[in-house]
């Protein structure tokens, strides 16, 4: 899928009040091309998550528009935009924070496939694990079981059980070790390998976005330029 | 060494839920059982009035002749029943305006919660008094009446609740997933709401019963059906109070004040369940005996021998989560804790300030300037915590309070803790603000933290664990989140301070570098490298820091090891790190101590001399 942003800006504040915010992101341009790894880098507070969030079309902006193949995503009809909105996938920066507490890590795993409307056995769950090399002993575990590192591969086997043609990787790995990041980068890379999957690599750490990613954009006071 | 002590079996908060939440519905069984058993008592006027109690009158009789114990058994089945009924609608009228204002937001919520507001503003007795009198006496019309005036304060509770797990990134995560509103709601949000549900439900019963009890006693009950409300004016029209009949009212009287007690309980150990904030934090060594140790003369600042941490699981085995760890800290110097997610690093710094979990079971011995902690009283530990160590917390959004200017967050502890004036302490607070770098301190002092960048706000968390002067700094993932050029600064300002000694939990290598120092490697609960940071970023020893260096994207993220990190086996002998390493031979079956390899410490048995 090949995704466009076109003069995207977004504040935070609402209604007359928007004079005296200062804007998240204004006039932000950016193509992507399908199957392409992208990286944005940007200091704390810059609006990288805003500038993901709306990438995912989890957030409408302000002024501006998302298209997704050419289609004008907040313009198009709500099938169309369930439709499109299943193939833009975020992966979130806390993992511990994306699996509803009181859940299983099993019954969070099958949670796509109610929307697909499939069924979820437990050998397509534990497939879904041994891609991701989990052991399925994880399956009746609750998040709070789990280690950062645990819960973010369970969260990469979600995003993957819905097919999705572009992931924002918000963040994945600030939270671990740098040996746990090296792991999880590795898998991102290796699924992007076999599914053909874009990826739009959201981080503060430049080494980590130069290594991964063949070209990098950087976000200042909202504003979104190349640098390589 | 002394032994560890363990504390007495807790369970985990959610495992605290459920039994709460069966509690409730037990009880609701046995009450309902109850019921059908008390109503087989037939109150019928077969005696003669005003009878005190005696052997085949237990309560005595009313003016027409009625058995007073039958009647409150009556009464008491119709008044619950009347109270659980109103609570219930109440509560899911409530959960359903609550919901749909906190989930919808906009103008169905700016309706909604304009119409909860009347509602609140309306007396409410007064309303259903009128409302009562309107519709004519009958106990059921009271409840349908105290169900539909009793929902606001529900609505508003579960709307806040609802706001804010509605942007929650589970939620936000499942709606991109596909997810409807309607499955939202009822699978993620309602259960998430559950045991706040309960609580208010609760609430509304204790104030249904009061409620009914009002309406009864003013006379607009239903004369036919007893209630406790409706034996109260019974008792009154009926001149108890002056025949001094008192078998006649106190019975409804003790049943009204104990139901409204037992739901207010029940409603608090809910509340309790939902906040585990509530949960107390127990210092470090809080069970063990204070022990009479001789003092120590040593020139060490911080000594921690055998500290181990442990908790129980879900299956009640203990997982040793830090184990048998020994450190020693001189003056001035400058500690990196580095290693994976749980492998203890965090649990060791908030074990250095008595704050670990409640449910944590703590041994071994940790002596600050020759001082054991472990025999300090609580009000030595809040001395202690706020002038000897000062903690700088992870999370740069939340460590402040949103609602104070900086210098007066800042100078807090200074008038707390150093017993200074406050307009001193706020002049100082503007000093160690400009020692943090910052251009313009006063101006600094009186803005507020969502005016501040993620860097300044760590800087500002700095200032504020100097502020009570303590000889030793714990920072707890200082850098997390921050651009290099923010990071280069924290590492620079924490290096400077040469009188104290700072000990960093960090995942940023290049954090750590720049600290210089002293760098400790954790793996699995145990120290497995202790070195200088010039040779430690130079030459690591054991293959788990090799392993971390490599792994940087700056050195290429290098993966060295086959088998991904799966559950630890803590306590299993032998070397943590050998199920993973590429270099493991029959030796690592056992567990290898720190061995002494130049001025490197390494927990690896190809450095056994």
């Amino acid at each position: 899928m090949r995704l466009d942003l076109d003069h995207v800006s977004k504040s935070y504040r609402s209604g007359w009040l928007k004079q005296f915010g200062r804007p998240v992101l204004t006039c932000v341009d950016l193509t992507m091309n399908p199957g392409r790894t992208i990286g944005v880098t940007g200091d704390s507070g810059a609006g990288k998550t805003t500038l993901g969030t709306i990438l995912s079309g989890l957030l409408p902006p302000d002024s501006g528009q998302l298209y997704c193949d050419g289609t004008n995503y907040w313009a198009a009809s709500k099938n169309t935009r369930k439709t499109l909105g299943r193939k833009l996938q975020m992966l979130f920066q806390h993992p511990e924070a994306t699996f509803d507490p009181r859940w299983t890590v099993g019954q969070s795993l099958g949670e796509p496939f109610k929307f697909t409307g499939k069924h979820a056995s437990a050998e397509i769950l534990q497939g879904m694990l041994a891609q991701v090399e989990l052991s399925p002993a994880v399956l009746t575990r609750r998040p709070d079981q789990l280690s950062g590192g645990e819960l973010q591969r369970v969260a990469i086997a979600r995003i993957f059980a819905l097919q999705p043609e572009i992931v924002v990787l918000d963040e994945p790995t600030a939270m671990l070790d740098t040996l746990t990041q090296a792991r999880i980068m590795l898998l991102l890379d290796r699924i992007q390998q076999l599914t053909g999957v874009g990826y739009i690599l959201i981080s503060h750490d430049p080494a980590l976005v130069q290594r991964f990613c063949p070209s990098v954009y950087h976000l200042e006071s909202g504003r979104l330029k190349k640098i390589g | 060494m002394p032994c560890s002590i363990r504390a007495s079996a807790r369970g985990l908060p959610l495992s605290k839920g459920r039994q709460s939440t069966q509690c409730f519905w037990s009880a609701t069984a046995v009450t309902c059982l109850g019921a059908v058993l008390l109503w087989q008592i037939d109150p019928a006027p077969v005696n003669d009035p005003y009878l005190a109690p005696s052997v085949t009158h237990l309560l005595g009789t009313d003016n027409s002749g009625r058995d007073v114990l039958a009647l409150t058994a009556r009464a008491t089945v119709i008044s619950l029943t009347v109270g659980l009924g109103a609570a219930l609608g109440a509560t899911l009228i409530g959960a359903l305006v609550g919901c749909l204002a906190g989930y919808r937001r906009g103008v169905i919520d700016t309706l909604l919660m304009r119409l909860t507001d009347v509602f609140l503003l309306v007396p409410t007795l007064p309303l259903v008094l009128v409302l009562a009198a309107y519709l004519g006496p009958g106990v059921f019309n009271a409840g349908i009446l105290i169900g539909l005036t009793a929902w606001p304060s529900t609505a508003r509770v579960i709307r806040a609740r609802v706001l804010s797990l509605r942007d929650s990134p589970f939620i936000v995560n499942a709606r991109s997933m596909g997810a409807g509103s309607s499955y939202l709601i009822l699978r993620h949000i309602l259960p998430n709401c559950g045991e706040l549900l309960l609580a208010k439900a609760s609430l509304a019963v204790a104030a249904a019963l009061l409620s009914e009890a009002g309406i009864s006693f003013l006379g607009l009950g239903d004369p036919v059906r007893p209630t406790w409300g409706n034996m109260l004016h019974d008792a009154l029209s009926g001149a108890a109070l002056i025949n001094g009949a008192w078998w006649w009212f106190m019975p409804p009287l003790a049943c009204i004040s104990s139901a409204v007690m037992v739901f207010h309980l029940v409603a608090s150990a809910l509340g309790r369940t939902r906040f585990p904030a509530g949960i107390a934090r127990r210092a470090i060594g809080a069970h063990e005996p204070p022990r009479c140790d001789p003092p120590h003369s040593s020139t060490q600042q911080l000594e921690v021998r055998g500290l181990t941490i442990g908790f129980d699981d879900a299956t009640r085995t203990e997982k040793i989560a830090v184990d048998a760890l020994d450190l020693t800290v001189s003056h001035g110097d400058k500690i990196a804790i580095i290693g994976a997610t749980g492998s203890g690093k965090s649990l060791l710094l908030l074990g250095l300030l008595g704050l670990l979990p409640g449910d944590a079971h703590v041994g071994g011995q940790i002596r600050v300037e020759g001082h054991n902690l472990n025999t300090l009283s609580p009000c030595q530990w809040r001395r202690y915590r706020g002038t000897t160590a000062g903690y700088i917390p992870q999370g740069i959004g939340d460590a402040l309070n949103p609602l104070l200017p900086i210098g007066r967050q800042v100078a807090e502890r200074m008038w707390v803790h150093l017993g200074i004036s406050r307009r001193t302490a706020l002049a100082t607070a503007t000093d160690q603000l400009s020692a943090m770098g910052f251009p313009d301190p006063a101006r600094l002092a009186r803005s507020y933290p969502h005016q501040l960048s993620g860097g300044m706000k760590q800087r500002v968390l700095i200032a504020m664990a100097l502020a009570g002067q303590p000889t030793i700094v714990l920072a707890d993932e200082p850098t997390k989140g921050l651009d290099p050029a923010a990071v280069g600064k924290i590492g620079r300002l924490l290096t400077a301070l040469d009188q104290k000694t700072v000990l960093a939990v960090t995942h940023d290598l290049g954090f750590a570098q720049i600290l210089g120092g002293r760098v400790v490697v954790m793996h699995a609960g145990r120290v497995v490298e202790q070195a200088p940071a010039d040779l430690f970023f130079k030459a690591p020893l054991h293959p788990y820091a090799c392993a971390l260096l490599a792994a940087q994207p700056s050195r290429g993220m290098q993966i060295s090891g086959t088998i991904p990190e799966n559950r630890k086996g803590t306590t299993e002998n032998g070397c943590s790190y050998r199920h993973r390493c590429p270099l493991r031979v029959d030796a690592c079956r056992q567990r290898p101590p720190l061995f002494l390899y130049g001025r490197q410490r390494v927990r690896c048995w190809r450095y056994a001399t």
